[in-house]
């Protein structure tokens, strides 16, 4: 026999919050997330309480040397924010990740986490960003100055030889 | 409607359609309630509980439209409801945002590509704006319908409590 409208509705959920599946954009995004705020911890915890407060950039560094010291002071004023983001953000993450069985699949909530997990991750990344990208500006700059310095350098060795063995030949 | 005896709908019984047929399981055997608790919206679960609040109804039974001739095979994959569309927009609107916060991370890394950030951050507004109208599934039609005995002339009558398209 069939069950009455009691029992029926005593074995209803509500349709709206039922588990979907995570978009594949969000997926990956939030496994960049929890990646991001792991080494975000990490580099923020060893390198900023260590050797890079003291670590003068304008002494290696070809160019923007002062704005690389300047973004280290500012994070090393903010590196516990930064420390304490970057843990939240991978515990969290871990944590989204074993509820979800992997990021397959989970109420809106939980979507909405793994965003903030992103979220935690971008803003524990985005001074970091900046260094390496005035790593790389001067990595740049340092080829470009080393290309030219070879060009010249063999240049004025070629006229210099030139020269000698021009004198030597005249004699 | 209504019938004399027992109730007609004890099995599961096939109602034919012109583009699409129905299928109508007794509550305790629908697949949907086999496989766990079974997804009511909002609005039609408050229905339901107001009924429930005037009149017990004895038996339930469940109607599903399912493509015609279906039937024949096992209808259990048109008549499980498909993801919630606002989830599934949810998720796809954030997808695209978090894909755009880490276009912006990737852009100064990856040379030539400084229009990444702001290509990224737009389809990240986009996909909130205009929210991508994809519908993963075939929409079904469930019917719950309630069955009355009537002691007095000893019939059955179904009403149908209420419906939803997924």
């Amino acid at each position: 026999m069939s069950i009455d409208l009691a029992q029926f509705m005593s074995k209803t959920s509500v349709y709206e919050n039922l588990p979907v599946p995570f978009s594949p954009a969000l997926r990956r995004a939030t496994w960049w997330g929890i990646g991001l705020c792991g080494f975000s911890f990490l580099v923020y915890l060893l390198m900023f309480r260590g050797w890079a407060g003291s670590w003068d950039a304008e002494r290696v560094f070809l160019v923007l040397g002062n704005q690389f010291n300047s973004i280290v002071s500012w994070i090393e004023s903010i590196s516990t924010l930064l420390v304490t983001l970057g843990l939240l953000g991978f515990i969290g993450g871990l944590a989204l990740v074993g509820w979800t069985h992997g990021l397959k699949q989970g109420t809106r909530g939980w979507h909405v986490v793994a965003f903030v997990v992103v979220a935690m991750g971008f803003c524990c990344a985005l001074p970091f960003i900046w260094l390496i990208t005035i790593g790389a500006i001067n990595l740049i700059v340092g080829i470009v100055m080393g290309i030219v310095m070879l060009v010249f350098g063999l240049a004025a060795i070629a006229l210099i030889m030139a020269f000698m063995f021009g004198a030597i030949g005249s004699t | 409607m209504g019938h004399a005896g027992r109730s007609l709908l004890e099995h599961t019984v096939v109602v034919p359609g012109a583009a699409t047929d129905f299928i109508m399981f007794p509550g305790h055997s629908d697949p949907v309630l086999q496989q766990g608790p079974f997804p009511l919206p909002k609005k039609n679960k408050r229905e339901l509980e107001k009924v429930l609040s005037v009149c017990n109804f004895p038996a339930i039974f469940i109607a599903h439209e399912i493509p015609k001739w279906s039937w024949r095979g096992d209808p259990t994959p048109f008549i499980v409801p498909p993801h919630p569309k606002d989830s599934v927009r949810l998720s796809q609107a954030l997808g695209s945002l978090a894909s755009g916060l880490l276009s912006v991370l990737q852009a100064p890394v990856i040379a030539g590509r400084q229009l990444a950030p702001a290509a990224g951050a737009g389809a990240g507004l986009l996909g909130i704006v205009f929210l991508p109208a994809a519908i993963l599934t075939l929409g079904l039609d469930p019917l719950v319908i309630g069955a009355l005995r009537t002691p007095k002339m000893n019939m059955w009558q179904y009403f149908v409590l209420t419906g939803w398209r997924w």
